[in-house]
């Protein structure tokens, strides 16, 4: 359903994607791995069209994706950003709201609401709570519950793991794959190599701005060289 | 006489209120002193004075075009200047430097067209006072009062229960996540910019009936700025509670001391707010204060 050929991004001179090939089947768990630098941040801004890549194209569900942030969430294809950077001064419910701003079909928005508070019933219970009052896994679960309540075709994380006790990432990765039973595909974004290896269909390994290894979750984990850079052993 | 002038505190409080509430509202999405925004209020005076004395047409009608006309104006700056600053992603200095420089224009461009003479608008209301009990109320005062606090009370109506008003303080919260999640970023703030014009039209042609309409009438919005960080910047709430503090402060100054001492208490109040509580009264958090 997401495709990218060739793509090509820079900040300035210093170019962070060097040609990248990737795509994302339908009902995918794909998982894109690398460390610091390597240039995942930069790849989903450019799928989510707040950065513009220099060459290359990508394409979503047989179209060219559209240039504006607002046209990219409409199209079905929504990005729960790093560091959760959830809406500080407004309540968890009203966070929420804003994540189906583009939405018109009421009922299933309320339906929606509903299976956000079952996945995540510690949000129900703060709801008319201020988002920064929220714990740091609360706050992941609301910027994950946000992406949601997009009814998104493609869900794209940006290290949902990110300074997380280790239980709340078994938490949040859970509520991952239940998204992707759902229907939705997954596109994670991940320097929790293992992690992130124990839940995803296929992984990419990015470095400096390079596809450096591609294949399916057994391929990858099999792959020794790999596991002596990325999984430590 | 205490009550007289509270009342009237209240009513020139609730002119500035209607200024630092735009001013705010740009302040909080755009995190930038709008120099401009005051001459927005005298711009829509004045087209408010020429629809009466060049069109011949009714004080309500002008009214009408002078609040568009402002709102219009208000626009026009975000699309000529702020807008391409903002998608130059230059630093928000620019921005403020961009607003002074619209600010000096305006004021100059308004000297050379209608010429720095007071202007008056013709006497729609009764100059007379109503009686409540032993308190003798302005007429012009009444209805300002009442016009400003039907306008703010919509205002916050609009700020805390509408989708727009979510979507705004979504975009003052964290723009770039606002951005990511579907809003239309760029829509909202253009329609702040026109409702900020629309509210600073309002205020310039109350102001232009109690008082006069000339070049340098914008200047008022430095007023507005004490009002917004004595109530903290950014704040809406916050600007409404400023305002109506500096209206009535100003006005018992002028009562009981001399009204020359007017200014200079406003300036030694934002003085002391900055150095004391720069959060203002109602803190938000603040990292710069431009």
């Amino acid at each position: 359903m997401l495709k990218i050929e060739g793509l090509k991004a820079a900040y300035g001179g210093i170019k962070a994607l060097k040609k990248v090939d990737m795509n994302v089947n339908e009902g995918e768990i794909v998982a894109v791995l690398g460390a610091n630098g390597a240039g995942k941040s930069t790849l989903l801004k450019c799928i989510s069209s707040v950065m513009k890549p220099a060459e290359g194209t990508i394409t979503f569900l047989d179209k060219p994706l559209p240039t504006k942030p607002f046209e990219v969430v409409g199209a079905g294809l929504v990005h729960v950003p790093e560091g959760r950077q959830i809406f500080a001064k407004l309540t968890v419910t009203e966070n929420l709201r804003v994540g189906h701003v583009l939405r018109t079909d009421t009922a299933e928005i309320k339906k929606d609401y509903e299976r956000v508070f079952e996945y995540f019933p510690r949000l129900k219970e703060r709801e008319n709570q201020y988002g920064g009052l929220l714990s740091g896994g609360e706050q992941q679960m609301l910027a994950v519950a946000r992406g949601i309540m997009a009814r998104p075709k493609l869900m794209m994380l940006d290290e949902p793991s990110l300074g997380l006790a280790p239980i709340i990432v078994d938490q949040i990765f859970e509520i991952i794959q239940e998204i992707n039973r759902y229907g939705t595909s997954i596109m994670l974004v991940e320097q929790n190599a293992m992690k992130a290896l124990s839940v995803c269909d296929r992984a990419y390994i990015l470095n400096v701005g390079e596809v450096e290894l591609s294949g399916t979750r057994e391929e990858v984990l099999a792959n020794e060289s790999l596991s002596k850079a990325y999984l430590g052993d | 006489m205490f009550f007289q002038q509270l009342i009237t505190g209240l009513s020139i409080g609730g002119v500035y209120a209607l200024i630092a509430t735009g001013y705010s509202l740009v302040y909080s999405l755009l995190d930038f002193s709008n120099w401009a925004h005051g001459e927005v209020a005298m711009l829509g005076a004045y087209v408010a004075f020429m629809a009466i004395s060049a069109l011949n047409l009714p004080f309500l009608a002008a009214v009408v075009l002078g609040i568009a006309g402002a709102a219009l104006i208000s626009l026009f700056n975000e699309r000529l200047a702020y807008r391409r600053i903002r998608h130059n992603k230059s630093p928000n200095m620019f921005l403020m430097i961009a607003a002074m420089g619209l600010s000096t224009t305006y004021q100059n461009a308004a000297t050379l067209v209608f010429g720095a003479k007071f202007k008056q608008y013709p006497n729609v209301l009764p100059i007379s006072s109503v009686s409540i009990g032993n308190l003798r109320i302005g007429v012009l005062d009444l209805v300002s009062l009442i016009i400003t606090a039907v306008v703010l009370v919509v205002l916050i109506i609009v700020i805390n229960k509408t989708k727009f008003g979510l979507n705004v303080r979504a975009i003052a919260c964290n723009s770039q996540t606002a951005d990511l999640l579907g809003i239309k970023v760029d829509k909202c703030i253009a329609t702040v910019f026109l409702l900020a014009g629309a509210l600073a039209g309002c205020a310039g042609i109350l102001l232009g009936m109690k008082y006069n309409v000339y070049p340098t009438m914008g200047n008022v919005g430095v007023k507005a700025f004490i009002a917004s960080v004595l109530g903290g910047l950014g704040s809406v709430p916050g600007a409404i509670v400023g305002a109506l503090l500096l209206g009535v402060i100003e006005t018992l100054a002028s009562g009981y001391l001399s009204s020359g001492l007017r200014d200079l208490i406003s300036f030694t109040l934002l003085i002391v707010i900055l150095l004391v509580r720069p959060a203002g009264l109602m803190g938000v958090d603040v990292q710069e204060k431009a």
